[in-house]
């Protein structure tokens, strides 16, 4: 099947009036209509500037200094604004973290998800509106009637989370970005937002990009993983494979550092061991070391991770990491 | 060993409102916490978790009911007299970035309790800071940094260093991972393991994430609007939860080994009611899947399961758990 979006060796630039400083340095993925692909990495690994970059939503100063990025086989990278607005909101949308701050707050909610409607399918104001309660249904809201004219500050966390989510698919968008929608809600919110979103995507066919810090939301979400580190994709693969044999020692690194929730007879035994950890800090923008970024934390590192760029080593089908330890650790 | 370091007894911390009404943050908690042990609270946002650590550190005043910490009761202290104490009770709080003064040096950050409270310690408050910032893991030597040069893993060390300067018996911790990165939440999570049991300390632990009050407490209470509905040893309530509620934490808790599907999950619905009116029976009743009239109409005693595990909770032991791991 044809990719809804394919990110071709994209390169995100700051520009800190002395310098250019890589952002994203040869970002590839690909994602196809009605799968899930999960991008997860530390904070400042570059997982948030893919979406914004994707959308045409980068903040000042920082610019697509390379590469593409292909929606239905067109190049959004060099698209003209006035072409990109057409398909924001549109065919493209995106759901963000904190929706508080992503909603117009002296608007009510129908208000909001009609204007998507109005904007770019023509409706009037009458049938957006009527449309805006079909969306207000399919994301769950309780008597929807009463809360279209409701304000932001009026709903609950996880309401609004569902508002955001009636915005994002009014127009049945091709690909919806998603940057930690659920990281603000409590877990049992967060369990209901994910089962939403997955009977959504599979009415719609809908492709969704995931962007998380948490391995957990992955396995549930995710058919593919993107593991970003420092600006780069170190390790790509189908999600059992990357949750179950991950390659890269930073995803390895992840795995061991996240607790996990042992339930039944397996919570009597001792307690629990100390968890995995990576040691230091991702480095900062500016500063990411050369040849392996990862070479610094990582306990494999040897002289030649530290002198020379490590290849994009295949693993299996669909599996690859950037990683010049990655076979042998991957048949180990 | 079983030593009591802190005691509440039927706290209730309650909230006037302008308009009359009163939220009930939290409405009648009791428990016991032994010296060296780490007692988890957890539960959603508004279920009155913070509220007890804030009421523990004296940062609210108790409506109802008695905290005694050692033989000090401390609920009914204040002025001078809780001022003298305040070195034995420590708190960690959860953002790093807002819980330090931007305009102090670490050092004289970690040095300000010790300070204030008039403390004096063998070989000098200077060297006792270094040691501090030693037993944190962080360098001695960046004592004269700006919590601003701190990435966000070490100011939470830092916040940590100040913390145990006044070498308090209990520390309050209120989300202490929550803000953090994962990789960095393991350290951090390590390092309070580990300083706990060096120092033999007491923590109140108060966290969402089952997993990691599964990985740092040795006892757990579950809370809901202001009450605790099921509280247990950490091993007795993973293997063998009772309280609907815990269970529908437990389902929707995600961990990267297991990749259940959304659609396969035990959720419930909805979200919690305003505790400025909390319904007069069973509180968790409206989302309840197993509720009855009686849950609707009676609130459940909390009935004592045996080994320190209790339940509040009309049908408890009798309703099969909705996840296979502890029907087993």
């Amino acid at each position: 099947m044809a990719p809804v979006l394919e990110i071709r060796d994209l390169q995100v630039g700051v520009d800190t009036g002395r310098e250019v400083l890589s952002v994203l340095d040869g970002i590839s993925l690909s994602l196809e209509p009605g799968r899930t692909i999960g991008i997860v990495g530390e904070s400042g690994c570059g997982k948030s500037m893919t979406a914004l970059a994707t959308m045409g939503l980068l903040p000042d100063r920082f610019a697509i200094t390379g590469g593409q990025i292909l929606f239905e086989g067109e190049d959004l990278a060099s698209m003209p604004d006035r072409q990109r607005r057409r398909l924001r909101g549109n065919a493209l949308s995106m759901i963000f973290q904190e929706p508080m701050t992503a909603l117009n707050p002296v608007l009510t909610v129908g208000r909001q998800i009609g204007e998507v409607l109005e904007l770019h399918q023509g409706l009037s104001g009458h049938e957006a509106r009527q449309r805006a309660l079909d969306m207000l249904r399919a994301v769950q809201i309780p008597a929807p009637e009463r809360r279209l004219d409701n304000y932001p500050h009026e709903l609950s966390g996880g309401m609004r989370q569902r508002v955001m989510i009636a915005i994002a698919l009014a127009c049945r968008p091709k690909l919806i970005i998603a940057d930690e929608p659920t990281t603000a809600l409590d877990v049992t919110v967060q369990a209901q937002i994910f089962r939403l979103l997955r009977e959504l995507q599979g009415e719609t066919d809908t492709a969704i990009m995931l962007i998380t810090h948490d391995l957990g939301a992955v396995a549930e979400m995710a058919d593919d993983v993107a593991v970003f580190y420092a600006g780069k994709c170190i390790e790509t693969g189908p999600v059992a494979q990357i949750l179950q044999h991950p390659s890269h020692p930073y995803t390895q690194g992840l795995m061991v550092c996240t607790p996990t929730m042992r339930l039944g007879a397996a919570a009597l035994a001792e307690s629990p061991p100390a968890l995995g950890e990576i040691a230091g800090i991702v480095p900062p923008v500016g500063r990411f070391p050369k040849a392996c970024r990862f070479a610094p934390r990582c306990p494999l590192a040897d002289d030649r991770c530290r002198t020379e760029d490590p290849p994009l080593r295949a693993l299996g089908a669909a599996h690859a990491a950037l990683c010049w330890k990655a076979e042998e650790e991957a048949f180990a | 060993m079983t030593e009591t370091l802190l005691s509440v007894e039927d706290l209730k911390v309650h909230f006037p409102l302008a308009s009359g009404d009163v939220v009930h943050a939290v409405d009648g908690v009791t428990f016991d916490v032994a010296r060296g042990a780490c007692f988890g609270i957890v539960g959603e946002s508004g279920s009155g978790k913070s509220t007890v650590a804030r009421a523990l550190m004296r940062l609210e005043d108790p409506t109802e009911g008695r905290i005694t910490l050692g033989t000090d009761e401390i609920s009914s202290l204040s002025g001078d007299r809780l001022r003298a104490l305040r070195h034995r009770f420590q708190m960690i709080f959860q953002d790093p970035y807002s819980s330090l003064n931007p305009r102090l040096r670490a050092g004289q950050a970690v040095r300000e309790p010790l300070d204030l409270m008039g403390l004096d310690i063998k070989g000098g408050r200077e060297q006792w800071v270094r040691q501090c910032f030693a037993d944190v893991g962080l360098h001695p030597d960046s004592t004269r940094l700006f919590p601003h040069q701190f990435s966000g893993g070490q100011r939470q060390r830092l916040s940590i260093a100040r913390a145990l300067a006044t070498q308090p018996s209990l520390i309050v911790c209120d989300e202490p991972v929550s803000a953090l990165d994962v990789a960095i939440q393991a350290q951090i999570l390590n390092l309070l393991r580990r300083i706990q049991r060096e120092k033999f300390l007491t923590f109140v632990f108060i966290s969402h994430d089952l997993a990691v009050v599964q990985n740092i407490c040795t006892e757990v209470a579950v809370m809901y609007l202001g009450e605790f509905v099921e509280r247990a040893p950490t091993g007795q309530l993973y293997a063998a939860a009772k309280h609907p509620y815990t269970w529908s934490l437990m389902a929707a808790a995600l961990t990267p080994e297991n990749s259940r599907r959304a659609g396969e999950r035990f959720t419930i619905t909805g979200e919690p009611p305003s505790p400025i009116d909390p319904p007069k029976g069973c509180r968790f009743a409206g989302r309840c899947p197993f509720a009855t009239d009686t849950c609707v109409a009676e609130k459940p005693a909390i009935r004592d399961f045996g080994g320190g595990h209790t339940v509040a909770c009309h049908y408890a032991g009798e309703l099969t758990p909705p996840l296979e791991e502890l029907a087993a």
